[in-house]
């Protein structure tokens, strides 16, 4: 009986032993960001959801198919442009999504309509999904925003997740008053010849006024990524801040980290 | 008086009874969650010297062939070596870039006292955002100069704050290059041309503190005037006679060692010996139209990723995304802290058995102390949880310790540390290491008190007062 006991006593404290090892394992364990990002990349988007097919009508004339070939055997002389796509070399693939702000700015001189009393209550989800959509759009109609991107998003409360750039040196306080809300799937990416950053991937979010800045983990942000999930107002360029140009841009009314 | 103060203060009388092992149990603890400080803190403050250094500049331009972690060292870090040299007018073409805001050249190729010179404009110093704390002819009437690098004094050295504070140079002492990163002592010293302290930087907190700056044509000048004189050295006396080069001559600066430069090149023609020297030298100095890299400020990240691929297949450069190589970097740092980590815990968990097995072998001991106190009829929860209470103060002391003079420690090597991790350590800052260094020691002390108590709780302690 008294083996019997013994040999539990040596279990139980074994097992307390393997479990403080196990504990301890288990803090160092590699944090899920990955997962996460792909997680944001997949959420909701109120946007696509209602105008997406709106989005779709303003878009440029489909690419002819690769099947589509002509019956008729006709020397087809090349476009200036289609001879410009042929030889458009590696280096300058992707030039498209450069922004000229200067440029744009000449172009979009009028201004966009502003919704100008944004509903904080009930705020509009929104993806990097949608931003891209609206971007290319801008980019086939040169320089020009959907209708229906502006009427909807230009000034009103939208809700959106993506992980923090820093724009400036982060001070040691870990506030920073304006930051980079970028598509995590691109950050997590990490390969900058297949999947470069476009301005819609990037949000510059500003804290007015320096009422609510975002405070961040420092060691977080250094070492790993920072996720967040904000409410704020939404407003369309291109514009700058300062020297940094943007596409779009929103000013926060609430961040709540995510990891 | 109340029974858990009669626990603790009878365990403290133990504990102060038991001296040296309880000293050295207690040091042990500390001495682990010190190394979890250390290591803590000091990939911390590379990973904020990295990520500051990025978003300040977050495009490099380097040499074709050169790694992306290696540019990143050599001309943010100052770390490494440079790789390799790259055509001049490389700058004008980014600065004509959409998008850039700035571009500035960096040429390292010296140092002195190991502190690396590197050759720039007065665009980096002003990027760097901090005041000059010292220069010529400070007075309280007198704002700071607004240049202090130009290409009309070649000779002007900036100094950073702790470069200034271990080399004990100050403003208006005069200081010779030595050729290389390490400043070994063997290596060449450049006599071709000494540099003035014009004015000593404000503390940065990066890695810029222990450089020393110049302007970029002046290492130019400081090598073409090398070439030369390594190419005379090549001649016999009779060619030696027919060189136009005079070195009388060569006092003007750059424009008049390019010439000299030119001038025996120009005599070299028939001299196939002093030709190849020329050849072999002329891909590794910085010489007139070469530079170690260029640092790009750009409007966006966007814009950073267009001309990071831009210039990585074009124009026989190689362009680096700083972010997103030091993120890689900072991966494989992780790793690394990881495995480190791992080690440092496997090794608080040693000191945490090893002391253990030894309160287990001087419970035995103490069984008639046990004893006589169960025979005045303090009771077996009571005696336990002095037991108990032993082990947890042995660990909670260990703990504070550690973490206190673990950052006094950390605050007192700090300046050592700095100089080898070319970076600001703040000794104060606590890390998640540490956060779960101390959560696990104090989480395996309550298991070990528990064990403990429970092993006294069921001692047969009547045995022993049977036994007398």
């Amino acid at each position: 009986m008294k083996k019997k006991k013994r040999t539990a006593v040596v279990w139980i404290e074994w097992t307390l032993i393997v479990a403080a090892i196990a504990g301890a394992l288990y803090m160092m364990r590699p944090s899920g960001e990955v997962k996460l990002a792909k997680k944001i990349g997949q959420q909701k988007d109120d946007f696509i959801e209602k105008y997406g097919k709106d989005l779709e009508s303003v878009d440029a004339e489909p690419a002819p198919k690769l099947n589509d070939v002509p019956s008729q055997k006709k020397e087809v002389k090349p476009t200036i442009n289609e001879t410009a796509n042929a030889n458009i070399s590696y280096a300058q693939h992707g030039t498209g999504s450069l922004l000229r702000v200067k440029e744009h700015l000449k172009k979009n001189k009028k201004k966009l309509p502003l919704i100008e009393k944004p509903d904080f209550e009930k705020p509009l989800h929104l993806s990097f999904h949608a931003l891209k959509r609206i971007f290319e759009v801008y980019r086939l109609k040169a320089g020009v925003f959907p209708d229906v991107a502006v009427e909807k998003l230009n000034g009103a409360a939208v809700e959106i997740s993506g992980a923090v750039m820093p724009v400036d040196a982060v001070p040691e306080d870990g506030t920073l008053v304006r930051f980079w809300l970028s598509n995590p799937v691109v950050v997590m990416a990490g390969c900058v010849f297949c999947n470069p950053p476009t301005m819609a991937d990037l949000i510059l979010v500003t804290t007015p006024f320096g009422d609510a800045p975002l405070r961040i983990n420092r060691e977080q942000l250094f070492k790993s990524v920072v996720m967040i999930k904000m409410k704020g107002r939404m407003f369309f360029g291109p514009s700058k801040d300062g020297k940094v140009e943007y596409m779009f841009k929103m000013e926060s009314n609430a961040i709540y980290p995510i990891n | 008086m109340n029974k858990f103060t009669v626990i603790f203060s009878l365990s403290v009388r133990y504990l102060k009874n038991r001296g040296i092992a309880t000293i050295l149990s207690i040091a042990a603890i500390a001495l682990s969650l010190f190394m979890l400080i250390v290591v803590g803190s000091a990939t911390f403050s590379i990973a904020r010297a990295a990520t500051d250094s990025s978003v300040k500049y977050p495009l490099i331009v380097g040499p074709d062939g050169s790694s992306g972690v290696r540019l990143l060292l050599s001309s943010l870090l100052y770390l490494d070596s440079p790789s390799g040299l790259l055509d001049a007018g490389v700058v004008d073409k980014l600065e004509a870039e959409p998008g850039v805001i700035a571009a500035v050249p960096i040429a390292r190729a010296d140092n002195y006292m190991t502190a690396p010179i590197v050759g720039t404009t007065q665009g980096f110093i002003d990027s760097l955002g901090v005041p000059l704390l010292d220069w010529i002819g400070k007075s309280e009437e007198k704002p700071q100069p607004k240049t202090v690098l130009s290409d009309s004094s070649l000779s002007n050295a900036v100094i950073g704050f702790r470069t200034a504070n271990r080399t004990g140079l100050r403003v208006g002492d005069s200081f010779n290059g030595m050729h290389g990163m390490t400043g070994e002592a063997s290596a060449h010293k450049h006599k071709e041309m000494s540099y003035r302290v014009v004015a000593i930087l404000s503390p940065t907190n990066s890695p810029q503190d222990d450089a020393i700056f110049s302007h970029y044509k002046s290492v130019w000048l400081i090598h073409n005037r090398h070439l030369a004189n390594g190419l005379q050295k090549k001649f016999t006396k009779e060619e030696h006679a027919k060189i136009t080069y005079k070195k009388e001559d060569d006092t003007a600066g750059l424009k008049d060692a390019a010439t000299t430069l030119k001038q025996v090149r120009d005599s070299l023609e028939n001299n196939e010996k002093a030709q190849k020297f020329a050849l072999s030298k002329d891909k590794f100095m910085l010489t007139s139209g070469k530079l170690s890299a260029i640092l790009i400020q750009t409007s966006s990240p966007a814009v950073t990723g267009r001309l990071e691929r831009k210039y990585s297949s074009a124009h026989g450069t190689i362009a680096v995304d700083t972010g997103r190589t030091l993120k890689r970097l900072i991966n494989y740092m992780n790793k690394a802290e990881s495995s480190v980590s791992y080690f440092n815990y496997l090794m608080l968990l040693s000191v945490l058995m090893l002391i253990f097995v030894t309160l287990i072998m001087s419970l035995r001991e103490r069984k008639k102390e046990l004893a006589l106190l169960r025979s005045i009829g303090v009771g077996k929860k009571v005696i336990s949880m002095m037991i108990m209470s032993e082990t947890l103060m042995l660990v909670i002391f260990g703990v504070a310790v550690g973490v206190v003079a673990g950052h006094a420690m950390l605050w007192y090597i700090k300046p050592y540390l700095d100089l080898a991790l070319g970076t600001n350590i703040e000794p104060f800052m606590i890390s998640k290491m540490e956060i779960n260094g101390v959560i696990s020691t104090l989480l395996s002390g309550v298991v070990l008190s528990l064990i403990m108590s429970y092993s006294v709780y069921r001692m047969n302690l009547v045995e022993e007062i049977a036994k007398g």
